[in-house]
């Protein structure tokens, strides 16, 4: 952890900051930031966007229950995975409205970060 | 005699035990998984024994396991903490069958109390309030439904086997009770094995307010006043007080004795805690907690009393020295818990290595950490970080005092709710103390809808970023910072 005093449009400001695998993590007035920094995450971050037919696991876990099967017709915001991570349950949402096409996981598997659970085709 | 405690938990309760324990001139033994040997509690315990693998089932839910593990270092007590094995009646058997006290209630009363509908009637036998409801053996479907126009609407229909909000449904009115009905009675049988369902009331402007009690090894029975828990999310407690904002006196001695009743009527030993939920007036007993509650510390906060020493007494058999008369609320106490997760994506829990931790101690600030610095955060437990519990003369100072802490608090490395905790504890209906259960799904129900960096955080953060890299490639040949050294470039 590094104190750093920084100027910011005539301002004087304190800082703490911490470079941690790749993310700068700094606080100043009350507040915490995670700050990306490298490419590779930044890309990775992007890639989430850039596939809105993916839906990915937030966080390791293990899946509780599917709202639908392979084939079936989903609409943006529906809830297609329900999975529990650290003691909690998290409702995973379709991004767009198509049809599954792949479902990679099933219920009580474990899964682990950013694993592509399942791909939905775009309605045409 | 009670020599060396062993401690069948992780995390800040077991530090909290421990501590108490070794003040009290006790050993300690932590009983650990292989994940949690970098932690607070394996280093400052007396000693550490490997129970089992990071997953629960294998190392703090085997019941066999932490049972050898305190034979093994030759403990005479285990202290369970909450949550694990806390409230299991089976634990607290193999305790007794091996001749380990177990710091806690009888096995007989952790029984009584984990059975939904024994509990109810206990209560009622106390003379205790319950909410209105059928727990009856008739489960004909004109039974029940000429059972919930008796209750009224709105109600819940609850799997009898059910927990954790599943086998649970509201229903608002008759015309949704058939289907509500059957799909509680399917989900019960396919989660518990059990279509059985019980009915009661749907309280749905209530407050939870509970009352902690303690039984000590002479048969007297205390209360420690009410604690205000009604500020929860998806059925677990995000800030908790003492004592309730708006409680009359009238009510607070009605449920505090309702309390003490019950823990009498039950033959109950040690700390245990009755919940109620509080709504027009109206009070109803929720359930009884039987072990220490992660809230615990507002009470010893406002009333000045140990309670994990006070349990560590009670398995000593020695009486605790209050008075019920000098036990006074004094001031006010907040509890926030600090979770480790984004609070700018829905709380998505958030797991890595704390590179580092600030906690700002001041006069009345208690910070109860299970961490420290360069720990890991891992995805086996639960993401309680810590504890932050703040006591002032007064409720509104309190609150002030509980939202600098936060600002002063800093931790690198996992994403925690603190930007949310601000919010909710500024909130108008959370600083006039009128807040129900159904405050967060009122007025959070997506979390936080701010952004996390304003233009100014992101021009700052660059101008952070380039100066560490200005500062590494000058201080290099003299004296690199330790970060340098771990995190230098390529």
């Amino acid at each position: 952890m590094q104190k750093l005093n920084l100027d910011f449009e005539g301002e004087n400001i304190q800082v703490l900051a911490e470079k941690i695998n790749g993310q700068l993590w700094f606080y100043y007035k009350g507040k915490t930031f995670c700050y990306e920094l490298e490419k590779r995450s930044s890309r990775k971050s992007s890639q989430k966007d850039l596939n809105p037919e993916d839906i990915l696991a937030p966080m390791p876990g293990k899946i509780l229950k599917l709202g639908f099967k392979k084939g079936d017709t989903v609409q943006a915001g529906d809830v297609v995975v329900v999975m529990e991570a650290m003691k909690m349950e998290y409702n995973l949402e379709a991004k767009i409205s198509g049809t599954i096409e792949v479902l990679n996981c099933a219920v009580n598997d474990q899964v682990s970060k950013d694993q592509v659970l399942v791909k939905i085709k775009e309605e045409s | 005699m009670i020599e060396k405690v062993a401690i069948a938990n992780r995390g800040e309760v077991a530090v909290r035990i421990i501590r108490a324990c070794q003040e009290m001139g006790l050993e300690t033994v932590l009983l650990h998984s292989e994940a949690d040997m970098s932690t607070k509690a394996y280093r400052i315990a007396d000693q550490c024994i490997c129970i089992g693998p990071a997953s629960v089932q294998e190392s703090y839910l085997n019941i066999q396991a932490n049972i050898d593990g305190a034979l093994a270092a030759g403990a005479d007590a285990i202290h369970p903490g909450f949550g694990f094995l806390s409230e299991n009646a089976e634990f607290a058997r193999a305790c007794e069958n091996n001749r380990l006290i177990f710091v806690g209630p009888s096995a007989e009363c952790i029984e009584l109390f984990g059975d939904k509908i024994s509990a109810k009637q206990l209560v009622k036998t106390a003379g205790g309030p319950v909410i209105p409801g059928y727990q009856g053996d008739d489960q004909s479907f004109e039974n029940l439904k000429k059972q919930a126009s008796q209750i009224g609407y709105p109600l819940m229909v609850k799997a009898a086997a059910g927990g954790g909000g599943r086998g649970l449904r509201v229903v608002y009115e008759e015309g949704q009770f058939e289907s509500a009905l059957e799909s509680a009675q399917r989900e019960g049988l396919n989660s518990f094995g059990s279509a059985q369902v019980f009915l009661e009331k749907y309280l749905n402007e209530s407050k939870h307010i509970e009352v902690q009690i303690f039984a000590d090894a002479k048969g007297e029975v205390f209360h420690l006043y009410d604690r205000e828990c009604s500020v929860q999310r998806r059925h677990q407690k995000v800030i908790e007080e003492a004592v309730s904002a708006t409680l009359d006196e009238n009510t607070r001695q009605e449920i505090c004795n309702t309390a003490v009743k019950i823990a009498k009527q039950s033959g109950y030993k040690g700390a245990g805690t009755v919940e109620f939920l509080y709504e027009k007036g109206e009070f109803y007993f929720l359930e009884m907690n039987t072990r220490l509650q992660v809230e615990h510390p507002v009470t010893e906060l406002v009333l000045g009393v140990d309670l994990v020493k006070a349990q560590i007494l009670t398995a000593q058999n020695k009486a605790v020295t209050w008075k019920q008369e000098d036990l006074k609320p004094r001031g006010h106490s907040i509890e926030c818990r600090l979770y480790a997760e984004d609070a700018y994506n829905q709380g998505v829990p958030s797991t890595g290595r704390l590179g580092y931790l600030y906690w700002p101690d001041a006069p009345g600030r208690r910070f109860d950490v299970g961490f420290e610095i360069n720990d890991e955060v891992t995805s086996y437990y639960d993401p309680m970080l810590a504890k932050v519990i703040v006591w002032d003369e007064t409720r509104p100072r309190a609150i002030q005092k509980m939202i600098h802490t936060l600002k002063e608090t800093v931790v690198f490395g996992v994403k925690t709710n603190i930007p949310y905790l601000i919010e909710l504890l500024s909130h108008p209906e959370f600083v006039n103390g009128t807040m129900t259960t159904r405050f967060i799904d009122t007025y959070f129900p997506k979390g936080l809808e701010a952004k996390e960096f304003s233009e100014d955080d992101v021009l700052i953060a660059k101008q952070i970023a380039k100066k560490i890299k200005d500062n590494q490639s000058g201080t290099d040949h003299h004296h690199p910072s330790p970060w340098t050294s771990t995190w230098g470039e390529s």
